[in-house]
Protein backbone atom coordinates (compact mmCIF):
# COMPACT_ATOMS: atom_id res chain seq x y z
CA UNK A 1 0.00 0.00 0.00
CA UNK A 2 1.32 3.29 -1.38
CA UNK A 3 2.55 5.78 1.39
CA UNK A 4 -0.40 8.56 1.97
CA UNK A 5 2.48 11.37 2.55
CA UNK A 6 4.25 10.87 -0.71
CA UNK A 7 1.48 10.08 -2.54
CA UNK A 8 0.40 13.51 -1.90
CA UNK A 9 3.39 15.23 -2.39
CA UNK A 10 3.60 13.69 -5.69
CA UNK A 11 0.34 14.93 -6.74
CA UNK A 12 0.92 18.16 -5.41
CA UNK A 13 4.16 18.80 -7.53
CA UNK A 14 2.50 17.30 -10.95
CA UNK A 15 1.14 19.89 -12.75
CA UNK A 16 -1.04 17.33 -14.79
CA UNK A 17 -2.59 15.72 -11.00
CA UNK A 18 -2.73 18.94 -8.75
CA UNK A 19 -6.09 20.05 -10.62
CA UNK A 20 -7.07 16.67 -12.14
CA UNK A 21 -10.71 15.33 -11.72
CA UNK A 22 -11.89 13.10 -8.70
CA UNK A 23 -12.10 10.77 -11.39
CA UNK A 24 -8.68 10.62 -12.77
CA UNK A 25 -7.15 11.00 -9.54
CA UNK A 26 -8.98 7.76 -8.33
CA UNK A 27 -7.75 5.63 -10.91
CA UNK A 28 -4.41 7.29 -10.17
CA UNK A 29 -4.58 6.63 -6.54
CA UNK A 30 -6.20 3.01 -7.60
CA UNK A 31 -3.04 1.90 -9.46
CA UNK A 32 -1.07 3.52 -6.16
CA UNK A 33 -2.74 1.26 -4.04
CA UNK A 34 -3.62 4.76 -1.84
CA UNK A 35 -4.96 3.52 1.78
CA UNK A 36 -9.24 3.51 2.10
CA UNK A 37 -9.12 7.12 3.89
CA UNK A 38 -7.40 8.27 0.61
CA UNK A 39 -9.31 6.95 -1.77
CA UNK A 40 -12.85 7.79 0.32
CA UNK A 41 -11.57 11.48 0.65
CA UNK A 42 -11.03 11.33 -3.24
CA UNK A 43 -14.16 10.36 -3.86
CA UNK A 44 -16.08 12.20 -1.84
CA UNK A 45 -14.08 15.75 -1.47
CA UNK A 46 -14.11 15.62 2.24
CA UNK A 47 -10.80 15.68 3.60
CA UNK A 48 -12.34 14.54 7.67
CA UNK A 49 -11.40 11.21 5.81
CA UNK A 50 -7.66 11.43 5.67
CA UNK A 51 -7.94 13.60 8.92
CA UNK A 52 -8.84 10.67 10.87
CA UNK A 53 -6.42 8.81 9.46
CA UNK A 54 -3.51 11.20 10.83
CA UNK A 55 -5.46 11.86 13.74
CA UNK A 56 -8.25 14.46 14.32
CA UNK A 57 -7.02 16.74 16.65
CA UNK A 58 -7.62 20.05 16.05
CA UNK A 59 -5.31 22.95 14.62
CA UNK A 60 -5.13 26.17 15.33
CA UNK A 61 -4.52 28.78 12.88
CA UNK A 62 -4.63 32.37 14.52
CA UNK A 63 -1.27 33.56 14.88
CA UNK A 64 -1.48 37.38 15.23
CA UNK A 65 -4.30 39.77 17.31
CA UNK A 66 -5.40 43.22 17.02
CA UNK A 67 -5.74 44.35 20.68
CA UNK A 68 -3.31 46.76 19.28
CA UNK A 69 -0.51 46.29 16.40
CA UNK A 70 1.51 48.60 18.81
CA UNK A 71 0.97 47.12 22.05
CA UNK A 72 1.59 43.61 20.36
CA UNK A 73 5.27 44.86 20.38
CA UNK A 74 5.71 45.68 23.93
CA UNK A 75 7.44 42.77 26.38
CA UNK A 76 5.25 41.45 29.21
CA UNK B 1 20.77 18.07 -2.81
CA UNK B 2 23.00 20.61 -1.41
CA UNK B 3 26.17 21.77 -3.34
CA UNK B 4 28.88 20.54 -1.44
CA UNK B 5 30.91 23.16 -3.22
CA UNK B 6 28.69 25.63 -1.72
CA UNK B 7 28.82 24.22 2.19
CA UNK B 8 30.07 26.34 4.35
CA UNK B 9 32.93 25.59 6.77
CA UNK B 10 32.24 24.41 10.12
CA UNK B 11 34.36 26.61 12.05
CA UNK B 12 31.12 29.46 11.15
CA UNK B 13 28.77 27.77 12.55
CA UNK B 14 26.85 29.52 15.01
CA UNK B 15 22.81 29.98 17.27
CA UNK B 16 20.94 31.56 14.28
CA UNK B 17 17.27 31.68 12.84
CA UNK B 18 15.56 31.22 9.62
CA UNK B 19 11.69 31.79 9.25
CA UNK B 20 10.19 30.08 6.27
CA UNK B 21 7.03 29.26 5.09
CA UNK B 22 5.58 26.22 4.08
CA UNK B 23 3.07 27.74 1.72
CA UNK B 24 -0.47 26.43 1.56
CA UNK B 25 -0.80 23.35 -0.40
CA UNK B 26 1.08 20.48 0.35
CA UNK B 27 3.69 19.24 -2.74
CA UNK B 28 3.02 22.21 -4.41
CA UNK B 29 4.34 25.74 -2.40
CA UNK B 30 7.24 24.74 -0.64
CA UNK B 31 10.59 26.69 -2.07
CA UNK B 32 13.70 24.96 -2.92
CA UNK B 33 15.31 27.39 -0.29
CA UNK B 34 12.68 26.93 2.51
CA UNK B 35 13.13 23.25 2.65
CA UNK B 36 17.00 23.64 2.32
CA UNK B 37 16.68 25.76 5.75
CA UNK B 38 14.71 23.19 7.03
CA UNK B 39 17.36 20.22 6.44
CA UNK B 40 20.33 22.32 7.23
CA UNK B 41 18.85 23.57 11.38
CA UNK B 42 19.32 21.80 14.13
CA UNK B 43 15.92 21.98 14.97
CA UNK B 44 13.09 23.34 13.69
CA UNK B 45 10.03 24.44 15.35
CA UNK B 46 6.45 23.88 13.46
CA UNK B 47 3.21 26.41 13.31
CA UNK B 48 1.38 24.88 10.51
CA UNK B 49 -2.34 24.63 9.82
CA UNK B 50 -3.02 20.66 9.40
CA UNK B 51 -2.28 17.65 10.88
CA UNK B 52 -0.90 16.03 7.27
CA UNK B 53 1.09 18.64 6.21
CA UNK B 54 2.89 18.86 9.53
CA UNK B 55 3.33 15.10 9.18
CA UNK B 56 4.98 15.54 5.88
CA UNK B 57 7.62 18.51 7.15
CA UNK B 58 8.64 15.43 10.61
CA UNK B 59 10.13 13.33 7.34
CA UNK B 60 12.27 16.48 6.26
CA UNK B 61 13.90 16.51 9.93
CA UNK B 62 14.87 14.30 12.79
CA UNK B 63 13.80 17.45 15.48
CA UNK B 64 10.52 18.78 14.30
CA UNK B 65 8.29 20.38 17.36
CA UNK B 66 5.29 21.28 17.19
CA UNK B 67 4.11 25.24 18.58
CA UNK B 68 0.46 23.68 18.55
CA UNK B 69 0.76 22.79 22.28
CA UNK B 70 1.14 25.72 23.17
CA UNK B 71 -2.47 27.21 22.29
CA UNK B 72 -4.99 27.04 24.59
CA UNK B 73 -8.83 27.74 25.17
CA UNK B 74 -9.18 30.67 27.72
CA UNK B 75 -5.53 31.21 27.38
CA UNK B 76 -4.35 34.59 25.99
CA UNK B 77 -2.70 33.96 22.38
CA UNK B 78 -0.76 36.50 22.83
CA UNK B 79 1.09 34.91 25.40
CA UNK B 80 1.12 31.46 23.13
CA UNK B 81 2.84 33.99 20.51
CA UNK B 82 5.84 35.01 22.91
CA UNK B 83 6.18 31.67 24.09
CA UNK B 84 7.13 30.49 20.40
CA UNK B 85 9.33 33.50 20.77
CA UNK B 86 11.04 32.37 23.81
CA UNK B 87 11.18 28.23 22.80
CA UNK B 88 13.45 29.71 19.60
CA UNK B 89 15.02 31.83 20.78
CA UNK B 90 16.12 29.42 23.90
CA UNK B 91 17.61 27.20 21.04
CA UNK B 92 19.29 30.20 19.16
CA UNK B 93 21.27 31.19 22.19
CA UNK B 94 22.33 27.33 22.91
CA UNK B 95 23.99 28.00 19.52
CA UNK B 96 21.79 25.81 17.23
CA UNK B 97 20.65 26.43 13.77
CA UNK B 98 16.82 27.10 14.37
CA UNK B 99 14.33 27.01 11.26
CA UNK B 100 10.81 28.35 12.30
CA UNK B 101 8.09 27.09 9.82
CA UNK B 102 5.13 28.91 9.10
CA UNK B 103 1.78 27.75 7.28
CA UNK B 104 1.82 30.13 4.15
CA UNK B 105 4.43 33.15 4.37
CA UNK B 106 5.69 33.31 7.80
CA UNK B 107 5.84 36.90 7.70
CA UNK B 108 2.53 37.72 6.81
CA UNK B 109 -0.79 37.65 9.47
CA UNK B 110 1.93 35.96 11.76
CA UNK B 111 3.47 38.06 14.80
CA UNK B 112 6.34 35.38 16.45
CA UNK B 113 8.21 34.94 13.31
CA UNK B 114 9.05 39.15 13.19
CA UNK B 115 9.46 39.45 17.00
CA UNK B 116 11.82 36.01 16.92
CA UNK B 117 14.11 37.64 14.33
CA UNK B 118 13.79 41.34 15.68
CA UNK B 119 14.92 39.50 18.95
CA UNK B 120 17.48 37.69 17.50
CA UNK B 121 19.38 39.77 15.61
CA UNK B 122 19.37 42.55 18.44
CA UNK B 123 21.19 39.74 20.14
CA UNK B 124 23.97 39.40 17.29
CA UNK B 125 22.77 36.66 15.84
CA UNK B 126 21.92 35.90 12.17
CA UNK B 127 18.53 35.71 11.47
CA UNK B 128 15.90 35.69 8.29
CA UNK B 129 12.75 35.35 6.81
CA UNK B 130 12.32 33.63 3.32
CA UNK B 131 8.85 34.77 1.41
CA UNK B 132 6.34 31.81 0.97
CA UNK B 133 3.27 31.26 -1.03
CA UNK B 134 0.42 33.31 1.28
CA UNK B 135 -3.22 32.35 1.76
CA UNK B 136 -3.38 35.74 0.02
CA UNK B 137 -1.11 34.24 -3.05
CA UNK B 138 -3.90 31.28 -3.51
CA UNK B 139 -6.88 33.72 -2.78
CA UNK B 140 -5.71 35.73 -6.10
CA UNK B 141 -5.02 32.64 -8.17
CA UNK B 142 -8.55 30.89 -6.82
CA UNK B 143 -10.98 33.85 -7.39
CA UNK B 144 -9.58 35.85 -10.40
CA UNK B 145 -8.49 38.79 -8.85
CA UNK B 146 -5.41 41.00 -9.56
CA UNK B 147 -4.60 43.77 -6.87
CA UNK B 148 -3.34 45.89 -9.24
CA UNK B 149 -6.52 46.63 -11.33
CA UNK B 150 -8.56 48.01 -8.59
CA UNK B 151 -6.38 48.29 -5.30
CA UNK B 152 -6.75 45.81 -2.22
CA UNK B 153 -6.92 46.79 1.28
CA UNK B 154 -6.36 43.81 3.62
CA UNK B 155 -7.46 44.03 7.22
CA UNK B 156 -7.53 41.40 10.59
CA UNK B 157 -10.82 41.52 10.80
CA UNK B 158 -11.05 42.32 14.85
CA UNK B 159 -9.00 45.88 13.72
CA UNK B 160 -11.74 47.24 11.83
CA UNK B 161 -13.91 46.67 14.71
CA UNK B 162 -11.19 48.14 17.71
CA UNK B 163 -10.05 50.74 15.69
CA UNK B 164 -12.04 53.49 13.20
CA UNK B 165 -10.26 52.34 9.72
CA UNK B 166 -10.64 54.16 6.15
CA UNK B 167 -12.65 51.42 3.92
CA UNK B 168 -12.54 52.03 0.26
CA UNK B 169 -15.34 50.54 -1.03
CA UNK B 170 -14.06 51.54 -5.05
CA UNK B 171 -11.73 48.71 -4.68
CA UNK B 172 -11.01 44.99 -2.84
CA UNK B 173 -11.26 44.35 0.51
CA UNK B 174 -9.99 41.56 2.36
CA UNK B 175 -10.57 40.58 6.38
CA UNK B 176 -8.79 37.85 7.41
CA UNK B 177 -9.91 35.90 10.82
CA UNK B 178 -13.63 36.53 10.68
CA UNK B 179 -14.06 33.23 12.82
CA UNK B 180 -12.78 35.14 15.89
CA UNK B 181 -13.80 38.35 14.89
CA UNK B 182 -14.39 40.78 17.73
CA UNK B 183 -12.42 38.90 20.27
CA UNK B 184 -10.97 41.08 22.71
CA UNK B 185 -9.61 38.33 25.20
CA UNK B 186 -7.56 36.89 23.29
CA UNK B 187 -8.27 33.96 24.45
CA UNK B 188 -11.24 32.10 22.08
CA UNK B 189 -10.69 30.39 18.90
CA UNK B 190 -14.31 31.45 17.37
CA UNK B 191 -16.71 33.81 18.38
CA UNK B 192 -20.24 33.23 16.78
CA UNK B 193 -23.12 35.15 14.53
CA UNK B 194 -23.70 38.17 17.17
CA UNK B 195 -19.77 39.17 16.46
CA UNK B 196 -20.16 38.98 12.76
CA UNK B 197 -23.04 40.80 13.59
CA UNK B 198 -21.09 43.61 14.53
CA UNK B 199 -19.23 43.45 11.57
CA UNK B 200 -21.88 43.47 9.05
CA UNK B 201 -22.96 46.68 11.19
CA UNK B 202 -19.56 48.18 10.28
CA UNK B 203 -19.48 47.29 6.47
CA UNK B 204 -22.73 48.58 5.82
CA UNK B 205 -21.48 52.02 6.37
CA UNK B 206 -19.74 51.86 3.43
CA UNK B 207 -21.38 48.73 1.71
CA UNK B 208 -24.75 47.92 0.71
CA UNK B 209 -26.30 45.06 2.66
CA UNK B 210 -27.41 42.93 -0.33
CA UNK B 211 -23.88 43.07 -1.51
CA UNK B 212 -22.02 39.94 -2.61
CA UNK B 213 -19.49 38.67 -0.79
CA UNK B 214 -17.14 35.72 -0.61
CA UNK B 215 -15.79 33.79 2.19
CA UNK B 216 -12.59 32.02 0.46
CA UNK B 217 -10.75 28.42 1.93
CA UNK B 218 -7.96 27.48 0.08
CA UNK B 219 -6.40 24.47 -0.08
CA UNK B 220 -3.79 22.70 2.40
CA UNK B 221 -3.93 19.10 0.38
CA UNK B 222 -3.42 19.22 -2.77
CA UNK B 223 -6.91 16.72 -3.92
CA UNK B 224 -8.72 19.29 -1.77
CA UNK B 225 -10.97 22.13 -4.24
CA UNK B 226 -10.94 25.82 -2.66
CA UNK B 227 -13.97 26.71 -0.87
CA UNK B 228 -15.39 29.41 -2.46
CA UNK B 229 -19.16 30.12 -1.31
CA UNK B 230 -21.02 33.25 -2.07
CA UNK B 231 -23.68 35.19 -0.10
CA UNK B 232 -24.79 38.32 0.91
CA UNK B 233 -23.59 40.50 3.06
CA UNK B 234 -26.05 40.70 5.48
CA UNK B 235 -26.17 37.06 5.84
CA UNK B 236 -22.52 36.99 6.62
CA UNK B 237 -23.51 36.33 10.72
CA UNK B 238 -25.18 33.03 10.11
CA UNK B 239 -23.06 32.01 7.13
CA UNK B 240 -21.17 28.20 7.58
CA UNK B 241 -17.96 29.74 7.99
CA UNK B 242 -14.57 28.16 9.62
CA UNK B 243 -11.40 29.79 11.48
CA UNK B 244 -9.67 29.41 8.15
CA UNK B 245 -11.68 31.34 6.02
CA UNK B 246 -11.38 34.64 4.46
CA UNK B 247 -14.14 37.67 4.01
CA UNK B 248 -13.80 39.07 0.32
CA UNK B 249 -15.82 41.97 -0.33
CA UNK B 250 -15.98 43.59 -4.12
CA UNK B 251 -16.03 46.80 -5.31
CA UNK B 252 -19.34 48.58 -4.41
CA UNK B 253 -18.99 51.79 -6.25
CA UNK B 254 -16.64 52.67 -9.41
CA UNK B 255 -13.39 54.72 -8.99
CA UNK B 256 -14.42 58.40 -8.93
CA UNK B 257 -11.39 60.74 -11.13
CA UNK B 258 -9.71 62.81 -9.35
CA UNK B 259 -10.49 66.10 -12.01
CA UNK B 260 -8.36 69.06 -9.89
CA UNK B 261 -5.22 66.48 -10.14
CA UNK B 262 -6.06 65.35 -13.44
CA UNK B 263 -6.07 69.13 -15.12
CA UNK B 264 -2.87 69.89 -12.76
CA UNK B 265 -1.10 66.91 -14.25
CA UNK B 266 -2.80 68.15 -17.68
CA UNK B 267 -0.75 71.00 -17.22
CA UNK B 268 2.37 69.48 -16.39
CA UNK B 269 2.46 67.80 -19.66
CA UNK B 270 1.68 70.42 -21.57
CA UNK B 271 4.99 71.96 -20.07
CA UNK B 272 6.87 69.59 -20.70
CA UNK B 273 5.71 69.50 -24.93
CA UNK B 274 6.95 73.14 -24.77
CA UNK B 275 10.21 71.82 -22.96
CA UNK B 276 10.08 69.24 -25.98
CA UNK B 277 9.34 72.02 -28.80
CA UNK B 278 12.00 74.86 -27.34
CA UNK B 279 14.74 72.45 -26.87
CA UNK B 280 18.01 72.67 -29.80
Amino acid sequence: MSDTIELLEAIGRDASLRHASAQVLSKVIAQAHATEAFTKTVASGDSSWLSAEFGQRPMFTTQISQISAYENDEAD
Amino acid sequence: MNNPLLQRPDGMRRGGLACVGMGMTLGSHLTPLARSHIEQADVVFAALSDRIVEAWLQRMHGDVRSLQPYYQEGKSRMRTYREWVDVMMTEVRAGKRVCGVFYGHPGIFAWSPHKAIATARSEGFEATMEPGISAEDCLYADLGIDPGRLGCQHFEASQLLFYERRIDSTGYLVLWQVGIVGDMSLARFRTGAEYRQVLVDVLSEDYPLDHEIIIYRGATLPIEKPRIQRVLLRDLPHAAMTAEETVVLPPAAALKPNVAIRERLAALDELHELDKVGAP
